[in-house]
């Protein structure tokens, strides 16, 4: 009774059809991976003692309720979502989920061995396909790349991009400089190449500390700093002429949030009328480039009392650009039904389908 | 329609402009390269006083790096907040506009029977409210305090602003 109620907050009471953009699969152990990687690492797995990539370790504390919420949590021990009956069991069968994104963020973003890093996001990639997308005709997923490395990134993509399951490329929020740069060419290239959506997701490590200004001292600021750091990561790819150069591009900003996008159009927008010149590339209004080539996952809501949260809902200025997703395990998810109560009835079902399906091609 | 005229094609050197008030107006008039431009001294946005701007030339590049750089074109960017305009049509780049005049350039011979009857204004020196803005020849200064009429020289050859509505002094 009290899991059907908390599911009910899932959805916010939504009883149409359902796309959950944003499910997380985690790698339970590195054991798992251990079919999918040459005899050459799994000797050096043993030799250097390695269990998993630290970085996880500051992007999601392990015993946080905002990693797992409790009622996630398997009594067993076992890691949350890391198998596909748990999945099924506590979200594709009672959110009744049409089609879901399954997002595996396991912060290869910090191993600093190129070659390493590579193959273990390769592993990765082939447990997703084996033990996932081969299962269930409802899952899609996210291929993940080494972080470092644009070229072997790219290489990444093409060997598995072409899987039928896979229709996004997971990229860190954070970066070891802004996605936008020219160094990460190569990456942008291989993406549209194959079509797929660009997913920059909650998570990842710069060249230095957690913040632009310096290290965070909590959990607390490190979480809420993804808001600053989606605007930059926006900022890099308009700035920097993605849209011009990949006209095809589509981005989902994935577990950042949302009610910060109408103040940041409006201050590009004003910003792009005296400084246009630098950026000739950006032959329009920030505003419609934006609108046109991001969607957003709608968790965390962050959502504020009633009559504020629709002007601010309001001021993104569409209802084609968020998209449902449940977030799954993670536990800072505030009730759907703040969002949906202040979007008229058209603007729920794009939210809570249409705009995936039209994202992702579904 | 009013014409004016607003000095000898001479006060002019290419790349410079001159600042004139015209039925009330300020107005500034620009020659680049062998064509004269004239726009309202007023920002649409939020009123500076735009043909202080710089000229520069129009700018483009359908992707990033590669640049498309037209100087046939010229946009005056205001100085308060870098908007550019067309020198010519005074579009802006987005959904701004700044007043644009017509400007002819016409010898004396023809011109001075128009400021005889009255159908061209003649050069009214204390209208220049500022010579030729940031250049070296700026030979005109702001003008006596008594309106004072220039002649009309035949040999001489003159630019020649167009306002809208019906001339007044």
């Amino acid at each position: 009774m009290e899991l059907a109620l908390e599911q009910g907050t899932v959805t916010g009471g939504w009883t149409g059809d359902v796309v959950d953009v944003d499910v997380h699969v985690n790698v339970p152990s590195v054991d798992v991976l251990r079919p999918y990687l040459a005899p050459q690492w799994l000797e050096w797995i043993g030799e250097i003692g390695f269990s998993a990539p630290p970085s996880l370790v500051t992007k999601y504390p392990a015993g946080s309720s905002i990693t797992c919420a409790p009622r996630w949590l398997p009594a067993d021990g076992r890691a949350p979502s890391s198998e596909l009956s748990v999945v099924r069991e506590h979200v594709l069968e009672p959110l009744g989920v049409e089609r879901a994104v399954l997002n595996c963020y396991w912060g290869l973003d910090c191993m600093r061995n190129p070659d390493f890093a590579a193959a273990l996001a390769s592993a990765v990639n082939d447990w997703l396909i084996e033990e996932w997308l081969e299962h269930d005709d409802r899952l899609r997923a996210s291929l993940i790349v080494p972080a470092h490395d644009p070229a072997a990134a790219a290489r990444e993509i093409d060997r598995v991009g072409g899987h039928p399951g896979f229709v996004q490329v997971f990229l860190p929020l954070w970066s070891p400089m802004p996605y936008g740069n020219r160094t990460w060419l190569p990456l942008w290239e291989a993406i549209d190449r194959r079509g797929l959506v660009a997913g920059i997701h909650y998570g990842g490590s710069s060249q230095g500390p957690t913040t632009t200004t310096g290290w965070a001292t909590w959990f607390l600021e490190e979480h809420a700093s993804a808001v600053p750091m989606a605007w930059q990561q926006l900022t890099s790819l308009l700035g920097e002429g993605l849209f011009q150069r990949f006209p095809q591009l589509r981005v989902s900003l994935l577990e950042t949030g949302f009610t910060w996008l109408g103040p940041l159009l409006w201050r590009l927008d004003k910003e792009w009328k005296g400084l246009r010149r630098e950026v000739p590339w950006v032959d329009r209004l920030p505003s419609e480039i934006l609108r046109e080539h991001v969607r957003i996952s709608i968790q965390p809501i962050g959502a504020g009392p009633a009559e504020d949260f629709r002007r601010v809902v309001d001021w993104m200025g569409s209802d084609e650009v968020l998209m449902f997703g449940s977030d799954y395990p993670h536990g800072h998810t505030q009730d759907v039904g703040r969002l949906l109560e202040v979007l008229s009835p058209s603007a729920c079902a794009r939210l809570m389908a249409d705009n995936a399906r039209a994202q992702y091609s579904l | 329609m009013a014409r004016h005229v607003v000095g000898r094609v001479s006060d002019i050197p290419d790349g410079g402009r001159l600042l004139v008030d015209l039925q009330g107006h300020s107005v500034g008039i620009f020659h680049v390269r062998g064509r004269y431009y004239a726009l309202l001294n007023r920002c649409p946005h939020m009123g500076a006083e735009l043909c202080r701007g710089s000229i520069l030339g129009r700018l483009d590049a359908a992707v990033p790096g590669e640049f498309s750089y037209d100087d046939s074109r010229s946009l005056l960017r205001c100085p308060w907040h870098g908007w550019e305009y067309d020198l010519e049509t005074g579009q802006s780049y987005f959904d701004s506009r700044a007043r644009s005049y017509p400007v002819d350039v016409e010898g004396g011979e023809a011109l001075r029977p128009q400021v005889e009857d009255g159908s061209a204004a003649p050069i009214d020196e204390a209208n220049h409210a500022q010579a030729a803005v940031g250049l070296p020849s700026a030979r005109l200064q702001p003008g006596p305090y008594v309106a004072e009429t220039y002649p009309i020289e035949i040999e001489d050859d003159y630019v020649v602003v167009t306002l809208p509505g019906p001339a007044r002094r």
